[in-house]
């Protein structure tokens, strides 16, 4: 009876660990490149809606160009202009949230037709899409993106284009972050809740952080939030605590998280990992 | 497209930025509900009381807004801070022991965020945004739970919280713009400004960074709780939470007010004033049957076109 719980706990956990893992090589990709983007969340949230307004099979299509173009109008704002990143951000989730609302305002609670896949071959396409990244850091345009993060002004210098790789890495990172959006209402749940759709991609953000930026490490750490939210679901009936004190828990874990990984890199050699540009605006004609 | 500074800012752009703000509201409603008499209708369509009442909720979380920003402190769950400081004035059960609790509870759940960033140097738009989820849970617990009414039955809410006019809340709002002016004058209030320049030049100037950000965000918090609570007793029936309407969406339009008004209490004030129109276009595309959320995809743009004033305030855009 527990082995048939444990490996419960283990598919659910991998289930919901495989948005996370999308978003959050999206977001890797974004920081890398030194955009702190929390409009990630309206990313994953207004990609769901749209996944689930326009259905299978086309709802996923839709969703991630849908996504993609929300994301980069978003680093068109953040870099040409130099828009505050960290609140164009936070507007652009409450966009996110409103335009996604009003796209799925008439599939409340509709059950969709759901995609014939479980959740744990997605995990497992998302991890071996963790290696293509890795790979991808290792190519020339991987190199520039990394080098948009740590050092815009000689990039620029090397005359190339800052604002064009920001834009790469906009694109990929809204691709990524609403593949898993269509995930969440087109796999995971097969429906449309608002409350639902919220906190996957902020969870997304903060797992880059504390994966080092790293896209192998990120198949690992994408599993502590989802584990918690596993444990969450599966814990209500034993413990008697309300479900809405269970559903703060996986948010609670990210802080502490985010804490233990932000100690460690701040008192060891780790803190040459963090994009020494991650949420400063790059403008050309300031450059020293 | 590029960005040249300017020689001196051009706070003009605020008001082209509050222009691109209206024209996108009109654009939006005209496109959504389709026929120019029911866009009218949406946009004109206002409760002068209701709308008083908007602007001093607005007004009050955009001063925390202010207070956060021009520090170079990115405070951002000021929605879950006025969460908790209605949770506290629910709680309190007096209209004397309201305003205190909740400024003291807002301050205590901004706490952990100042904390980590001042030992940890954890980003505190990352956390305050995370308490603010955070928040939204604990307050369901309560509504469920610690402070369900139990009269109402088999309608899940809160014991009702104290009553107070609108008028109060334009009074405590126009002392809190009076108090922050006059903060700005003294050594810690500069201090505190000083901060957006960096830590470094807060320490060459003979100051602590972490008591700046302590100041700061300690006070910014606290005021959102105040915005909070004035939110829930100022309404005239219903002065109670539900499961579903926790988060009434005021800070974020709090935010959007402090960016339009330029980070200037002044500024705050008129912009607040401006977003509680945007709040009742809102409200009236709700009742044309659309999405209550699409109030926060406006607010949203508002906020976009207030950033967007900031730097076109500060810089040149040159097509070359």
């Amino acid at each position: 009876m527990a082995l048939e719980q444990a490996l419960a706990i283990t598919i659910e956990t991998l289930k919901s660990a495989a948005p996370i893992l999308l978003a959050t090589l999206g977001a890797i990709i974004g920081q890398r490149a030194g955009v702190l983007n929390l409009g990630l969340e309206g990313a994953v949230y207004l990609s769901a809606a749209v996944a689930v307004a326009v259905g299978m099979p086309w709802g996923f299509l839709a969703a991630v160009a849908a996504g993609a173009a929300f994301n980069l109008v978003y680093y068109v704002l953040a870099n040409e202009m130099a828009l505050n990143q960290i609140l164009l951000g936070f507007a652009f989730t409450m966009v996110g949230y409103g335009l996604g609302s009003q796209i799925a305002y008439g599939m409340v609670g509709r059950v969709v037709e759901r995609a014939v896949v479980h959740g744990y071959e997605t995990f497992a396409a998302a991890a071996a899409l963790a290696l293509a990244l890795r790979w991808l850091f290792g190519t020339r345009l991987g190199a520039a993106i990394k080098a948009s993060g740590d050092d815009p002004v000689s990039l620029d210098l090397m005359g190339v284009d800052v604002y064009r790789v920001r834009r790469a890495a906009g694109a990929m990172e809204g691709a990524l972050a609403s593949a898993a959006g269509a995930y969440l209402s087109l796999i995971y749940y097969g429906t449309w809740s608002e409350p639902l759709m919220m906190g996957w991609g902020l969870i997304a953000i903060i797992m880059a952080m504390v994966s080092l930026w790293s896209p192998l490490l990120a198949v690992g750490t994408s599993l502590v939030p989802s584990l918690f939210i596993s444990l969450a679901y599966a814990l209500q009936g034993y413990l008697g605590v309300s479900p809405h004190l269970l559903s703060a828990v996986p948010y609670a874990v990210c802080i502490a998280v985010l804490t233990a990984a932000q100690l460690a890199v701040m008192k060891s050699r780790l803190k040459a990992f963090v994009p020494r540009w991650l949420a400063r605006p790059y403008v050309r004609e300031e450059r020293a | 497209m590029r960005l040249v500074q300017r020689r001196a800012p051009s706070p003009a752009y605020y008001l082209v930025a509050a222009l691109g703000s209206l024209l996108t509201t009109v654009a939006v409603t005209l496109a959504l509900l389709g026929r120019p008499d029911r866009a009218v209708d949406a946009l004109t369509r206002i409760d002068p009381g209701h709308t008083l009442r908007v602007f001093a909720i607005v007004g009050v979380i955009s001063v925390s807004g202010v207070i956060s920003y021009r520090a170079g402190l990115w405070n951002i769950g000021q929605e879950g801070q006025a969460i908790i400081g209605a949770l506290a004035a629910i709680a309190s059960g007096s209209p004397a022991l309201a305003l205190p609790l909740s400024a003291a509870c807002a301050l205590a759940w901004t706490l952990p965020a100042i904390a980590l960033r001042i030992c940890a140097g954890v980003n505190e738009a990352v956390t305050t945004f995370l308490m603010y989820v955070i928040a939204v849970c604990i307050a369901r617990y309560f509504v469920e739970g610690p402070l369900r009414d139990p009269t109402k039955m088999g309608f899940v809410v809160t014991v009702e919280a104290p009553h107070i006019g609108v008028w109060a809340a334009l009074a405590i709002l126009a002392a809190l713009l009076a108090l922050v002016t006059a903060l700005y004058r003294t050594r810690a209030g500069l201090l505190m400004k000083l901060m957006a320049s960096g830590e470094g030049i807060v320490r060459y100037a003979g100051a602590s960074p972490s008591a700046c950000i302590l100041l700061a965000l300690g006070i910014s918090g606290t005021i959102a709780g105040l915005g909070g609570a004035i939110e829930i007793m100022t309404r005239e029936a219903g002065r109670y939470l539900m499961i579903s309407q926790v988060s009434a969406g005021f800070g974020l339009y709090g935010i959007s007010a402090a960016w339009l008004g330029a980070l200037h209490p002044l500024g705050a004030f008129l912009s607040s004033l401006y977003i509680a129109w945007l709040y009742h276009v809102a409200v009236n595309l709700k009742v044309f049957g659309l999405s209550s959320l699409l109030s926060n995809a406006l607010v949203g743009a508002a906020m976009a076109w207030g950033l967007l004033g900031y730097v076109l305030s500060k810089y040149r855009v040159v097509l070359r």
